[in-house]
């Protein structure tokens, strides 16, 4: 399996815009990290933020063609993973039913979370995974078109970091955590690309 | 997917004073974590479990031989660790990396649902492979050359295989 990279930048602790790779697919290498390193800081923390089993979801997801996989590399470290599916639809009532690119995980590296103290490596990596997202959208023909449940702490950055509609709590997505959905038009797609 | 931004593109979206959390996706469940014992030598394993893997071992080194490679000639094919390729074929007790499955899934041209569950990768198991995966671990040997019967016997065990390949 091939993989393609693209240069793009995280800002680092001193402010720094620093060079970093966005990986169009998840190699063992970056599950590893997940593994040995990710894994260990979460469970020294504690289990309010909420974390995924990225090895267990990558052989589960793989096999089946709508979905693809992301990685963010900065300094030799994974930063930043994704998984998205890319034969969802859209329920804004101006676009609904057309196809979009729906993000079912995303997750930072602990290390770059805002809840734990003095841990913030790199500022930007949901940024740049979004605008993967859009990236993949667009390559698609879905026009930038992407769709996501936000975790409850993370809502605040789709809204108003990143201009997407709140559609509200969704039930439907898992009774246990009604997560609210949020979706990006071609309009708002092109506002954060630009 | 090539994302072709520039550099004061991400200037000017990422803010040094920002404070943003990320995260999307419900977070992972305790079936995913039950399941995570990839990569490592699992003690407690029932005959059946013992069985399968050591048929996928020995699946994984024929079709290497067959095809005249070194170990590290497949791992660097296939993009999987050289030590991962020997606890596979030598290590019957040994829960492959569900990458390395899927690597070696897509070098040999095997189904890879049907190779995710023979290589206990996954929890989804059904009588019928497990019959299998007995009879072609059974009847096979790892030795130097494949002889004629244990090409046939892998080429039957292969497209067994490919009529297992469903959820």
């Amino acid at each position: 399996m091939s993989s393609a990279s693209s240069e793009v930048f995280l800002r680092d602790g001193a402010g720094q815009l620093v060079k970093a790779e966005l990986h169009d697919t998840i190699l063992q290498r970056h599950l590893d990290d997940h593994k040995h390193q990710w894994k260990p800081l979460i469970a020294a923390q504690s289990e309010q933020h909420g974390h995924w089993n990225w090895e267990w979801k990558w052989s589960h997801f793989s096999p089946q063609l709508s979905y693809q996989f992301v990685a963010l590399e900065c300094n030799g470290q994974t930063q930043g993973l994704m998984i998205v599916n890319t034969i969802k639809r859209c329920r804004i009532q101006q676009q609904a039913n057309k196809h979009l690119v729906y993000v079912e995980y995303l997750e930072a590296a602990p290390w770059n979370r805002r809840d734990i103290p003095n841990w913030v490596r790199y500022k930007g990596v949901g940024t740049v995974l979004l605008a993967a997202a859009i990236q993949l959208s667009i390559d698609e023909g879905n026009h930038g078109r992407i769709g996501l449940h936000s975790l409850p702490q993370a809502d605040t950055f789709y809204r108003d970091k990143c201009g997407m509609t709140d559609l509200g709590p969704d039930a439907s997505y898992s009774p246990k955590m009604p997560l609210r959905y949020f979706e990006m038009t071609e309009t708002q797609a092109a506002a954060f690309i630009h | 997917m090539k994302l072709q931004l520039s550099k004061e593109w991400f200037e000017n979206r990422i803010q040094p004073d920002e404070d943003f959390e990320v995260g999307a996706g419900v977070p992972t469940d305790t079936q995913e974590c039950a399941n995570d014992t990839s990569g490592n030598e699992q003690e407690q394993m029932t005959d059946e479990e013992f069985a399968e893997t050591l048929a996928f071992g020995t699946l994984i080194q024929f079709m290497r031989r067959d095809r005249r490679l070194s170990v590290e000639q497949l791992a660097s094919a296939a993009r999987v660790d050289v030590a991962e390729i020997v606890k596979i074929e030598f290590d019957p007790k040994y829960v492959p990396h569900p990458r390395s499955v899927h690597q070696l899934a897509t070098f040999f041209e095997l189904p890879q649902r049907a190779l995710l569950k023979l290589s206990n990768v996954t929890m989804v198991h059904n009588n019928q492979l497990r019959d299998a995966a007995y009879r072609f671990a059974a009847n096979s040997s790892k030795i130097a050359e494949l002889s004629h019967e244990e090409r046939v016997a892998m080429t039957e065990f292969v497209e067994f295989l490919g009529t297992q390949d469903d959820d």
